[in-house]
């Protein structure tokens, strides 16, 4: 049976190292590319994650996942560890997909940013009422309306239910601005529900 | 005017609320593995990872049918230019002029 390195932890399936024990692992497969599986092997769940809330659709998810992984292959050679995890360099990758995702689709208006929303999680579960579902959709709405950072915010916290410690490494940020940005996000989630309740 | 229960209870449900609809999410099994043999392909193909990652510019059809229509029209020129020295060949030489004429003439 295959044991896995000291240091690393599981998380919803998925491995994660000590930062420094990963930037060995990265300077392992900036010499051998084929180490770069193992690196893909480790981020791939959260990186889909993260791009799936983002765009709400399994096929944009997909798309986006692998020119982030194609992207960070090519350019592999150009991180250096600074003590930031290389999950923080991974989803600047996929932060920018996204970015120039929702740059295009506006340039072309193929579909509409609710029509996105509700592809996917349009779906009404068994389990709840028409209420909830409602509910659910224009939180969903509200979400994704607000800006980038904010939404990597809550997805690293909900989704993937990271501390705030944890958060502030991969956002490059110190721990007391990460509980700020997650307070005023919460506060802007809160005026803009009520607006929509007023609407 | 909110008591401080209230808000703690109205920022617990809302955290409530995000949580459900942030459900993390899987990719697809086949999709991992597919991803997985492709950068592993890339791998092997490109170990200095001189990777494009520029969209095709034109799907593969459309090449393939503009190499065709360039081939056919330079061998169209080609033709017309050694049917072209052919007939300046064939004037310059008076037999072939004598041999027309008695053509013409039968």
């Amino acid at each position: 049976m295959e044991q896995r390195p000291a240091g690393v932890v599981r998380r919803w399936g998925q491995e994660r190292m000590e930062p420094e024990q990963e930037s060995l692992l990265v300077k392992r497969a900036q010499k051998d590319a084929l180490a770069f599986a193992l690196l893909y092997d480790m981020h791939v769940d959260r990186i889909y994650n993260y791009v799936y809330q983002r765009t709400g659709n399994r096929r944009d998810a997909e798309d986006l996942t692998a020119r982030t992984f194609v992207k960070a292959f090519a350019h592999l050679n150009d991180y250096v560890f600074r003590g930031v995890p290389f999950s923080a360099w991974l989803y600047r990758i996929a932060h920018n997909a996204v970015a120039n995702w929702y740059r295009d689709r506006r340039r072309h208006q193929v579909i509409s940013l609710d029509a996105l929303i509700e592809q996917d999680d349009g779906q009404q579960r068994p389990e709840e009422t028409t209420q909830v579902h409602e509910q659910r959709q224009v939180l969903a709405k509200v979400i994704r309306q607000l800006a980038p950072e904010r939404q990597h915010l809550l997805i690293l916290k909900y989704s993937e239910g990271l501390t705030n410690a944890e958060i502030a490494e991969i956002m490059g940020r110190s721990e007391g601005a990460i509980k700020s940005l997650y307070h005023r996000t919460l506060l802007a989630l809160r005026r803009e529900l009520r607006k929509h309740e007023i609407d | 005017m909110e008591t401080a229960a209230e808000q703690m209870s109205e920022w617990e449900d809302l955290a409530g609320q995000i949580r459900g609809v942030l459900t993390p999410r899987k990719p697809a099994p086949s999709f991992r593995r597919r991803l997985r043999q492709e950068l592993v392909e890339m791998a092997l193909g490109h170990p200095d990872r001189d990777v494009s990652l520029a969209e095709p510019s034109a799907p593969r059809e459309l090449i393939i049918g503009a190499a065709i229509g360039s081939a056919v029209a330079l061998a169209g020129g080609i033709v017309y230019v050694l049917r072209l020295r052919e007939h300046a060949r064939a004037r310059s030489m008076p037999g072939v002029h004598l041999e027309q004429a008695s053509t013409q003439a039968g």
